[in-house]
């Protein structure tokens, strides 16, 4: 038990560590927020597509996973600067325990951005995607985009071009998570939800991002 | 029953296949003062890293009081690596860095031990600035200032001296005698007449 608060005493540790940072530099909502606001402006003023629901969960998810590998590169190489990663390694905690905060830290920043984006979708498309369930959809979509994100920049880390390798990597292993979301998006949008084992699907798909990389947290940290 | 503090044997570590650690084997006892020569590139500094757990080796294993250090987080929780280089997050206070790293290592109370030894180095002169407006010689004593205010039973140092002024090399020089007192000195400087505690060097790795 003791050690148990230990465990989330660290983990609070890094998180509050991660916001105050993000806090002072807002460096990663902005990169997040504005890529994806520039994809909808681009949207909306090219696009003369009709107005269907598979139009806007379409742009909604391009727009998101986009800005979101922004986001995350941001915070990951944010521990990487001035080798601050060092703080995490020296100290004698498990590496599994960095590994669950820095998914917590960018599910965070992604979960407040989506936010955000929702709200300007609905200002620039004119598309109201405020729905609990789609609340729920774009929650358990944005824990695998955070948790794969993380471990595919983290695998990169220490390779020359990684700001490529690292999307190259992160999009294809997205893309069930992709299309579990715009088939969900859809559904919820026309209120009619047949496909209910996608969300069974999207936990399980997150659950296994989760294992692997716990699993191989002790080697990604170290060189 | 092996009784020295640390046991290195056939430690190997390459970079891009050049080999810069061969086959090292060496043992440390409690509260030796080590020194580790070698020219520039001979491993020095990777030898310090691999021992903090920053660099994996190649082969080779690590005891520290009998424990492989590869197994547990157990070497880390009596081991305190200080780096050459300047480490820190550039978007919190020098004193939140080193808060925040004083509670990350498990200092029960870390405000209260920044408090009591804020004057070492003069750290209270620019604890409320930002990292990257702070010149080398104060991000040195930062670093400093983070790794050797909390007890350990080892430290390992890469280069202390550089970079800082007379009388902050004084201080240093003071707190290293303390510490020597109580734990073990792995050490590595290519300046040996900077600080007098080097006089109490007892053993010398080669690379």
């Amino acid at each position: 038990m003791k050690n148990l608060s230990k465990m989330f005493l660290i983990i609070k540790l890094i998180v509050l560590k991660d916001l105050i940072e993000e806090l002072k530099s807002k460096e990663i909502f902005v990169s997040i927020i504005s890529y994806s606001v520039l994809v909808l402006v681009v949207v909306a003023t090219t696009s003369s597509v009709n107005n269907s629901p598979e139009f806007f969960a379409t742009i909604f998810w391009i727009s998101l996973s986009f800005s979101i590998i922004l986001g995350i590169n941001k915070s990951m190489s944010k521990e990487f600067e001035n080798k601050g990663i060092e703080f995490l390694i020296t100290s004698p905690i498990d590496k599994e325990l960095i590994m669950i905060a820095k998914f917590i830290s960018n599910l965070i920043f992604i979960i407040f951005s989506s936010f955000f984006i929702l709200l300007f979708n609905n200002v620039i498309l004119n598309y109201d995607l405020f729905e609990l369930s789609f609340f729920l959809l774009v929650m358990i979509i944005n824990i695998g985009f955070s948790i794969v994100g993380t471990i595919t920049y983290l695998l990169f880390s220490k390779v020359r071009g990684k700001e490529i390798l690292s999307p190259m990597l992160f999009i294809p292993l997205i893309t069930p998570l992709l299309m579990g979301g715009s088939v969900l998006t859809n559904q919820i949008l026309e209120n009619n939800i047949k496909n209910i084992s996608w969300f069974g699907l999207i936990i399980g798909y997150d659950l296994l991002f989760l294992l692997i990389g716990l699993i191989i947290s002790n080697i990604i940290f170290e060189e | 029953m092996n009784k020295s503090f640390i046991t290195v044997n056939n430690l190997s570590k390459s970079f891009n296949d050049k080999p810069i650690i061969n086959n090292l084997s060496f043992t440390v006892d409690k509260n030796d003062f080590v020194k580790i020569s070698g020219s520039n590139g001979s491993g020095k500094s990777t030898l310090l890293k691999i021992i903090a757990r920053i660099y994996i080796a190649d082969s080779g294993e690590i005891q520290i009081k009998g424990n492989s250090i590869n197994k547990s987080v157990f070497s880390k929780s009596i081991t305190s690596y200080i780096s050459s280089d300047f480490v820190y997050y550039k978007d919190l206070t020098v004193k939140k860095n080193i808060i925040f790293y004083f509670s990350l290592i498990g200092e029960k109370d870390s405000d209260k031990l920044y408090e009591e030894n804020k004057n070492f180095l003069r750290l209270n002169e620019f604890e409320n600035l930002y990292p990257e407006i702070l010149s080398n010689g104060q991000k040195k004593k930062m670093n400093l200032f983070r790794t050797l205010v909390p007890s350990y039973e080892l430290y390992l140092i890469d280069e202390p001296e550089n970079g800082l002024d007379d009388e902050s090399k004084k201080e240093l020089d003071n707190k290293l005698k303390l510490l020597s007192e109580e734990s073990t000195i792995i050490y590595t400087s290519h300046n040996q007449n900077s600080l007098s505690v080097y006089e109490k060097t007892n053993k010398e790795i080669m690379l």
